[in-house]
């Protein structure tokens, strides 16, 4: 009997095995350190960082390296096909289209990290209070998240860049507006079962304010849960970027997006297969490291996932 | 379980209400107006004033809403201010062809479920490292340009698919012509299904019954195709109410890829002519239709799993 005890003492209780691990002192560098030891993650990151760099870069790069302006039109030299003057060749106007990618990665890489910002600034708030109060608050934020959600969201995307032709940062605001469901959802489930734990209660008592229960005590507590979705959001939104702008309804030209290029490629589709091509490859390499080191990562948080 | 239908019903109707005013006051908050689309900046005053009478746009917001909706109800969205025809006749010509080229989609995208359970019983073998890989590739590159870039090859090399539906009603043709925009929405539920299923799987796999089952001597095919694959397909009706949300946002890339005459391409054209009209009833019948669908698959779910006590 008594055995029994001393056992249960130390077998993590039922309920904490679909708990996420707890942020103690030291959580994130042990986190850092499974991180590398996960080489395929280490290499997405390494991946990842390059392509950040070279659009932060692009300046540089197109002026002493490509020797090309992304603006500069010249039209005896348009639609060329890949060459040594021209890497990837030139569009419709005779631009480069090397130096057109770098920039087109700045625009949508910020867009990326805008929308996130956006959409993580409200479903966290918004997740938060849902999963703390319950009762009416989370009544009323679940039908919001409802609404948001049964509308197809391109549909949604294009009635509202219609309506407000917006700007880069306008549509940065509109993905964000309509793509933060998801975190919110993700966040109040997580609040959720930590509500009702000691150290809550134990922060009430000791005088603290709702805000900073919310913010100092839970919210460092389920962000593990948060971390992962980083990846996911800016995945998302210049996925969704991409699309739109394909459509005609994202980015305007001429500021040069990875989604506008594709759609610019279109007039002379078929002769310029590079148009095509770049712009897509560069989208997926971008999405493909950002998946991969989500993977990783969200093993190194919570290592009971790996089984 | 009919009350859990009654209010099922409720929750929707409302929902569609929320969805309807929130569309509504978009509208209005436009920029100058709604008749900033319709408008000639060059008319003067008087004209807009006229106008505004005309759309009944002079009277009180709530009573304007109280209107449309009321409108909306009876299927009447207005004109189309390109078409000149009412905007429901439109979209009924259209919604034919997308309901058709989705709902093949869904279909074929089911036997992501057969990938994702083959996964789940050779767990860690070649097969299931093999789809893992391709999951994140298949994620990672977007599906309507993966398209573009078929057709690219079939315009540049071998002719394998036609660049554009074909113009009359001939059967062959048309079956040759939405095999590539099938298969590409397909593989969003590939990949969505056989990640789902594999995990749903695995899962159902370490439970005690399924142990029993295979104490008690039962072969190998009888635990898995009775005992383990049954009761793992039941929350798969759950996702598929989930996606179809994401099978309407697909075909509007894939109907302009393929210049495929559904809603998705209509969806664009309106807005690429302002035709605010048709935009709106779009975005609120999308909307429905994926209520509708997540309804059924709650019912349905109901019925599926008698563990579930829903009221």
């Amino acid at each position: 009997m008594s055995g029994d005890v001393r056992a249960g003492a130390n077998t993590p209780r039922l309920a904490d095995a679909r708990r996420p691990p707890p942020a103690t002192p030291g959580y994130f560098r042990r986190v850092w350190r499974r991180l590398r030891q996960d080489r395929l993650a280490i290499m997405a990151l390494v991946l990842l960082l390059a392509i950040v760099a070279l659009a932060l870069a692009a300046p540089l790069i197109s002026e002493h390296l490509l020797h090309a302006d992304p603006n500069r039109v010249r039209l005896t030299q348009k639609l060329k096909p890949p060459s040594a003057e021209h890497w990837l060749g030139t569009d419709e106007y005779g631009r480069d289209t090397a130096a057109r990618l770098l920039y087109a990665g700045r625009v949508s890489l910020t867009f990326g990290f805008m929308v996130m910002a956006i959409d993580f600034s409200i479903g966290v708030v918004l997740g938060l209070i849902a999963g703390y109060f319950g009762g009416r608050v989370d009544d009323a934020i679940n039908a919001l998240i409802q609404i948001i959600n049964n509308i197809p969201t391109i549909f949604l995307l294009i009635a509202l860049a219609v309506i407000f032709s917006p700007s880069v940062i306008g549509l940065a605001f509109l993905f964000g507006v309509t793509g933060w469901t998801g975190i919110a959802r993700q966040v109040r489930g997580r609040v959720f079962a930590e509500r009702g734990l000691d150290y809550v209660d134990a922060a009430r008592l000791a005088g603290a304010s709702t805000s900073r229960i919310l913010f100092m005590h839970i919210l460092p507590n389920v962000s593990s849960v948060i971390l992962v979705l980083i990846g996911f959001d800016i995945a998302g939104a210049i996925l969704g970027e991409a699309a739109l702008s394909y459509l005609g309804f994202g980015v305007q030209i001429p500021t040069p997006s990875w989604g506008n290029m594709l759609s610019n490629a279109l007039a002379t589709f078929s002769d310029t297969p590079w148009l095509v091509i770049a712009p897509g490859l560069a989208i997926s390499l971008t999405l493909f490291a950002i998946y991969l080191f989500n993977d990783g990562l969200r093993d190194a948080l919570d290592p009971r996932l790996n089984k | 379980m009919y009350r859990y239908v009654l209010r099922r019903l409720v929750q929707s109707a409302f929902l569609l209400l929320g969805i309807s005013a929130m569309v509504f006051f978009v509208m209005r908050i436009a920029p100058g107006g709604p008749t900033a689309f319709t408008g000639d900046p060059r008319l003067g005053k008087v004209y807009l004033e006229q106008q505004r009478q005309e759309f009944g746009l002079d009277q009180p917001l709530p009573v304007q809403y109280g209107k449309w909706l009321w409108q909306a109800l009876q299927g009447n969205f207005g004109r189309s201010y390109t078409d000149k025809r009412p905007v429901m006749t439109v979209i009924a010509e259209r919604a034919p062809r997308t309901l058709l080229l989705s709902g093949l989609s869904l279909l074929f995208g089911l036997l992501g479920i057969v990938f994702g359970v083959f996964a789940a019983l050779r767990r860690g073998g070649i097969y299931d490292n093999g789809l893992r890989i391709l999951t994140v590739i298949g994620n990672a590159v977007p599906h309507w340009w993966l398209g573009l870039i078929i057709l690219l090859i079939s315009a540049r090399t071998i002719k394998i698919f036609p660049l554009a539906p074909p113009t009359n009603g001939a059967l062959l043709p048309w079956i040759h012509f939405l095999i590539l925009p099938v298969l590409l929405g397909a593989l969003g539920g590939w990949l969505g299904f056989s990640r789902f299923m594999r995990s749903e799987m695995l899962e159902v796999i370490s439970q005690d019954y399924v142990r029993t089952a295979r104490a008690k001597g039962l072969n190998e095919s009888t635990v898995t195709f009775r005992h383990a694959l049954r009761n793992a397909l039941i929350p798969v009706v759950t996702i598929l109410g989930g996606s179809l949300a994401g099978l309407f946002s697909g075909s509007i890339l894939f109907e302009n890829v393929f210049s495929y005459p559904g809603l998705g391409k209509l969806a664009v054209e309106a807005a690429f002519q302002r035709d605010l009209p048709v935009t709106m009833a779009l975005v609120l019948i999308s909307a429905a239709l994926v209520i509708v669908g997540q309804l059924i698959a709650d019912i349905a779910y109901g019925f599926v799993d008698p563990r579930v006590k829903l009221d």
